[in-house]
């Protein structure tokens, strides 16, 4: 195992090499799900308030109806 | 391909992909890395350094498949005004500059021990910078502008013009005698690589390619909430 590690003497090439390499892309993968999750939830709080404001708004008219 | 091309299909689809797409590349790379690493053999020539080659030729050819990509779709938005093939070229390119920075580094790691250096102004090092710079122009660009769709056409023209240098990359250990080693998976006749070689590193291109995609669904799923986002602010802005 100590010689998996050490890769014949080059494990401080090769070792640094996968680990920038698989840290870029995962620190990536990461953001850009963080990202979608984060505009996804605003864009439903959105929809949410403009659903909520057409009831109201729905409320009003047939309250104006209601009332001669 | 042009039913696909439709936002809500797009999103109907992608969520049918991503889970499959995001599970491929975890597998294959897991695969690919326990390959690489302890089941392939050490070159006899360069000893176990030549283990760098699995991150780093993956990483060179999804860099210019990934710019390939974005300047495919800067095309279809140019020409046809197409709203998501503008969505899949920015999405495209942080990918792709993730990617050629991953093949810059692993690079250097490997050049230290094998030229004695960690950088030379070589034909295919400086074109692979080119790429880079590329990407980050592009980036920075589409993202100058207030209006989307102006910031877009700017970035396709840069994107556009920029393609120039993708078969400048490719052909650039042919047509200049550089440090760097020819092609050798993707010559005519039989690839000059060891099967017990060619095969990992096939799984580990298979997995960035399944990386990729996913990415770009992802990315391009975020950029449409944003559009549809910005779309209800300038309603209500308006509106009011």
């Amino acid at each position: 195992m100590g010689d998996f590690w050490a890769m014949g003497g080059h494990g401080a090439f090769v070792w640094p090499a996968y680990g920038v390499g698989l840290g870029v892309l995962a620190v990536l993968a990461g953001v850009s799900v963080w990202r979608l999750g984060k505009r996804e939830a605003e864009l439903k709080n959105l929809q949410a308030s403009l659903g909520d404001r057409r009831c109201v708004a729905r409320e009003a008219l047939h309250h104006r109806e209601d009332t001669p | 391909m042009h039913r696909f091309a439709n936002p809500t299909r797009f999103l109907r689809l992608s969520k049918v992909l991503l889970p499959w797409s995001g599970g491929g590349g975890v597998l294959l790379l897991v695969v690919g890395l326990v390959w690489g690493l302890w089941f392939s053999p050490a070159d006899y020539q360069q000893g176990e350094t030549v283990r760098i080659l699995y991150i780093h030729v993956p990483s060179a050819w999804m860099g210019l498949f990934a710019y390939t990509v974005m300047a495919g779709a800067s095309a279809v938005g140019l020409i046809w005004k197409h709203p998501l093939a503008d969505l899949v070229a920015k999405a495209s390119a942080p990918v792709g500059a993730a990617f050629t920075f991953v093949c810059l580094v692993t690079g250097a790691l490997w050049g230290k021990p094998m030229w004695g250096t960690y950088w030379v102004w070589d034909a295919r090092l400086t074109s692979m910078l080119i790429l880079l710079f590329l990407y980050l122009g592009y980036m920075a660009l589409v993202n100058a502008f207030d209006d989307p769709g102006r910031g877009a056409r700017a970035g396709a023209i840069l994107a556009l013009v920029g393609f120039v240098n993708v078969p400048v990359i490719k052909f650039s250990v042919d047509w200049w005698n550089t440090l760097h080693q020819p092609a050798s998976v993707s010559r005519v006749g039989v690839p000059a690589m060891a099967l017990e070689m060619l095969l990992p590193l096939l799984v580990m291109g298979g997995a960035f390619m399944f990386y990729y995609v996913t990415l770009l669904l992802i990315r391009v799923r975020s950029e449409i909430a944003a559009a549809k986002v910005r779309a209800i602010r300038l309603a209500q802005g308006h509106g009011a």
